[in-house]
This record gives structure tokens, C-alpha cells and sequence, in this order.
């Protein structure tokens, strides 16, 4: 199973990563894999119709051309597995 | 010949076990039975399907195609009956299924009322999208309930029947909310929330008896001599291990089905992970027993592993509970009650590291810093604390540097802890 790369990791392997270039960086939905429990409020509520909650399960950031960055998926997490985050762009978060 | 799989039940630890078994064996063959006629949906989902905030169809977080594709084959049935030293299953029928690798994943039922009508029409519990349905069409009638239980899924009851428009009364055997969890500051921050939310707090009240009228429950007696009438009584006291195959297989048990770190049972060939399955380890007498989904997952996706003949280890993880209780999000990391603990001081503060954002009046954040390490922390609302948090707690980050400080400047105390981690993360970062 893939469970990255996300800042911390579902399997308890939690150890902060660093982000590259600054300079290179965007906006994306990252989640939180151990706060997520797939209820899919944050794909009912996505406005553009992206299936969040499979990002949430595999852990990594939403990487879908049609995410507005809208920030309703974040809103609607009851659990705060939604976060917005810098990321670099376009290679992901290294560390 | 393809390697037969038998995986019993259908939640997380059933998915994430098939999801591991097809990765590593793409030629297995993976039946999966449950009782369950929905299959695999998002129990802690049922919450959302309740309130209404979701439609029903939204709690199933795989298409049809996705498990087909993991699946060989989906029964729908209950199993009567386990017998390892044939390598088969009973099913309810009488049908028999053989396997050459089986998983346990029963997970676990909630524990029914222990006083009399509790087996009335309209005594509910929230274990399954059935019992959804069921509360929903109840509630469409109903103008009062009473919930009884003192955890996440008894608040859940009650904010539920609240969104249907019902007047509930909550009742709390002791004189606040989670106390095993929760200090009185907290207790009371989400009671604040529940009452928000419509819901009448009763404390230190017990059932005494639901009284039903032509075989539908019409009002609660309480021990105190309080008559509440309602139409539903959600009771959400605790949950209890689904063990009666295990045991009756010959299987070692005692709050759940005993496992060791590859997730194996005391019979061959035969596995348990999730809320039934209770890991102990050498050096680990108190075993590890929790009804908790990323744990029901992580031991899922090993137990899967192991099946297809790896070698995998499940370590056992900081408990971490992300929940939303009286609106407000709530994540407990680690042990949190300090009573009787010695040597441990306490750290209250209300940010982390926003720095120039005002706190809300839901933002709290409760660390425990021990002599050498955090033993546990609680972050309500804002939550940017938790994953810090856990991370210096799972790694055991020694702390001790740090203690002087902040039994001087205790206010102080997040704001230092934030620091502190900021500082840790730049030489992990760095390394």
C-alpha cells in the first residue's frame, strides 16, 4: 500500500520533512491519513467533485487539476484531517 | 493453485487487510463473508449519515468496481461456526467454506442495556447503517429521546436526534462529561457545546427501567424516580468485542482474541485484527485493546501482509482519537489523565504558534510533561498542536531541558513547547 509521502505518515513513522525551493511553491489540500476516518464529508462537499477522501486514505496531497483550493473539503472535515499547505510545486514535498 | 483467503467481516481492518493480500498476491484468492448486507462503509461515518450532514450513499468510500477488483468473492452470511483443524468455516446456512489463510476481522457491537425494556421498540444503538435507518424512521414520529453512555458515540446519538428536531435529554452517570478524559475546564467546554446544540444535560442520573407502552418504549425511569417521556432511548454504554467464533474455535481470548506482533492467533493459519483482536507482545502485560480505526487499519493492512507470507510487525502506536464532540474537535494523543501520576507537570495554554491570531473560546491545548518525556496531550479546536505533539511524544523526544522552564514560566508553557519543538524539528530536518 502507498502511504505517502505525507508530512507525517500513517504507520506512526512521524518525522517532520522539509519543503524545497520556496520559491516553487502552491497551494494544495494535504491530509492527515491517521485523523481521517472516510466518512466523505470532504468529497460531498467538494464543489469541483474531487473524490478528497481517496487522497485522504493513500495520504497524499490532493493532485487533481480541477481542486480550486476552495477550502470547503478543510471546512467540512469534522476530524481537522484537512489541512491547506504551501507545498512545492511541481515535485511534491521532499524530505 | 491459487492460496485461498477467508477474511470474516467488513470494516477497515477487512479492507485494509484484502487491499495488502492483493498487493502481494495477485493471484490469491480472496473471499470475504459479513453479516453486514452493506458491506464495507465508514462506521464513524454513521455519525454524518445520521445528522444528515451526508446522504446515506456517501459513507461507502469504494465503488462496487474497486472491490471487485480486490474480491474473488463477497458473501453475504453470517459464519455459525470456525474449525481450524479442518481449515473451514460454517456458514449460517450450512454452506462451508475452506481457506488456507483465515483473518478475523469481526469487529465489535455495541453493549445492550443491563435493565429491564431495554429490548423495547425504539431502544437504539449506532453501530450500523441499519441502525441509521432504523433512528431516522423512528425519529420522523418521535418528539423526545433519551440517550444514555458517556463516550463519543453516545454524544453522536444525541447530536443526531437533535438534527431530526427532537427534544434529547443526555444522560451522564457521573457529574460531568468523559471525566476518565476530560478535566472539568473541558467537561464543561463541551457540554457548553452540546447544550448550543439543544441537548438537556442530566448528570449523575441512571436508567432505572424504559417503560414501554404496547411493546414500544413510551418513557425513562431514572433510579433518583424521574419519569422523562420519549419515543427513543439511544444507549451507547460501551462496546464489546465480537470473540464467540474465536472462542468457540478454542481460540485464546480474553477481552478480545489474543495476537502477537504479526497479528497471529494462537491456531494456525488463522489471524484477527481490529477491535476484535487484542495484541500482546513480551514486555507488554497490558496488551493493546482498542477500539480505534487507524489502529483497526494499520493492523488490517500487517495481518493482510502476513497472510501472503511476509513478515511484517505491527508496533504498537501513541494512541492518537481525533473527534468532533459538542462542535468541537478534540484530539487526545497519548494518556491524558494525570491523576496519580507523579512527577508530571501540567501545561494549559490556548495557541501554539499562530502567532497575531486571536484564540477561540473552544481553543485549548493540555500537554503532560514527565520527568524525561510528554506522556500524553489534548488539543480542543484549533488542532495546528496535535501533529507536533504527537511527533514529540511518539519520537520521545527527551524534554528534560525544557522542564525548568516551564515549572517557571507555566503560562508560558505552550508557547515554550512550540519553541522547543520548532527548534527539534530544525535539527531533524537538517540531519
Amino acid at each position: 500500500m502507498h502511504l505517502g509521502p505525507s508530512l507525517f505518515s500513517f504507520n506512526g513513522q512521524t518525522k517532520p520533512r522539509k519543503f524545497n525551493n520556496p520559491r516553487k511553491r502552491t497551494l494544495q489540500v494535504v491530509p492527515q491519513a491517521l485523523r481521517c476516518m472516510q466518512c466523505g464529508l470532504c468529497s460531498y462537499n467538494c464543489p469541483a467533485g474531487i473524490d478528497v477522501r481517496n487522497y485522504a486514505w493513500e495520504g497524499i496531497p490532493v493532485n487533481d487539476s480541477r481542486c480550486l483550493t476552495c477550502g470547503m473539503c478543510v471546512a467540512s472535515c469534522p476530524r481537522s484531517a484537512l489541512a491547506l499547505q504551501q507545498i512545492d510545486w511541481p515535485s511534491g514535498m521532499t524530505g | 493453485m491459487a492460496r485461498r483467503y477467508l477474511i470474516i467481516g467488513s470494516g477497515v481492518a477487512a479492507l485494509a487487510a484484502a487491499e495488502a493480500l492483493r498487493d502481494a498476491d495477485t493471484g490469491g484468492e480472496i473471499t470475504v463473508v459479513g453479516d453486514d448486507p452493506h458491506g464495507y462503509y465508514s462506521r464513524p461515518g454513521l455519525a454524518y449519515a445520521l445528522n444528515q450532514a451526508l446522504p446515506e450513499q456517501q459513507i461507502f468510500p469504494r465503488p462496487i468496481s474497486h472491490l471487485r477488483d480486490i474480491f474473488s468473492h463477497r458473501v453475504h452470511a453470517r459464519v455459525t461456526e470456525l474449525l481450524p483443524a479442518n481449515h473451514e468455516v460454517v456458514l449460517q446456512n450450512g454452506r462451508r467454506l475452506g481457506y488456507d489463510r483465515l483473518l478475523l476481522a469481526t469487529g465489535s457491537v455495541a453493549t445492550p442495556g443491563d435493565f429491564p425494556g431495554h429490548d423495547l421498540h425504539g431502544v437504539v444503538k449506532l453501530d450500523t447503517l441499519e441502525d441509521v435507518r432504523s433512528i431516522v424512521h423512528l425519529a420522523r414520529r418521535a418528539r423526545a429521546a433519551v440517550v444514555v453512555g458517556g463516550g463519543i458515540i453516545a454524544i453522536e446519538l444525541a447530536e443526531g436526534l437533535a438534527a431530526h428536531g427532537l427534544t434529547v435529554h443526555y444522560f451522564l452517570r457521573t457529574d460531568r462529561f468523559w471525566s476518565s478524559v476530560l478535566n472539568e475546564t473541558e467537561s464543561r467546554m463541551v457540554e457548553q457545546g452540546l447544550a448550543d446544540g439543544g441537548i438537556r444535560l442530566h448528570y449523575r442520573t441512571l436508567v432505572e427501567q424504559a417503560l414501554g407502552r404496547r411493546g414500544a418504549v413510551a418513557a425513562v425511569l431514572t433510579k433518583a424516580g424521574m419519569t422523562v417521556p420519549c419515543q427513543i432511548l439511544g444507549v451507547a454504554i460501551g462496546l464489546r468485542a465480537r470473540t464467540e467464533l474465536a472462542k468457540q474455535a478454542g481460540l485464546v481470548t480474553r477481552k478480545g482474541v489474543l495476537v502477537d506482533e504479526h497479528m497471529a492467533t494462537s491456531a494456525p493459519d488463522i489471524y484477527a485484527a481490529g477491535d476484535v483482536a487484542e495484541m500482546r507482545t513480551p514486555g507488554d502485560e497490558n496488551g493493546w485493546f482498542e477500539t480505534l480505526w487507524p489502529k483497526a487499519r494499520l493492523q488490517g493492512e500487517i495481518a493482510g501482509r502476513n497472510m501472503a507470507g511476509q513478515r511484517a510487525v505491527c508496533t504498537r502506536n501513541v494512541m492518537y482519537n481525533p473527534v468532533r464532540i459538542g462542535g468541537i474537535v478534540t484530539t487526545t494523543i497519548g494518556s491524558v489523565n494525570s491523576t496519580g501520576a507523579q512527577d508530571v507537570l501540567t501545561v494549559v495554554g490556548k495557541v501554539w504558534n499562530r502567532q497575531g491570531v486571536h484564540a477561540g473560546p473552544a481553543d485549548r491545548i493540555r500537554v503532560l510533561v514527565g520527568p524525561q518525556r510528554i506522556t500524553g496531550a489534548l488539543v480542543m479546536g484549533e488542532q495546528s498542536a496535535a501533529q507536533p505533539l504527537l511527533c514529540l511524544i511518539e519520537q520521545g523526544v527527551d524534554v528534560a531541558p525544557l522542564r525548568p522552564a516551564l515549572e517557571q514560566q507555566p503560562q508560558a508553557g505552550i508557547e515554550l513547547l512550540a519553541q522547543f519543538y520548532r527548534e527539534w524539528e530544525r535539527r531533524v530536518v537538517e540531519a
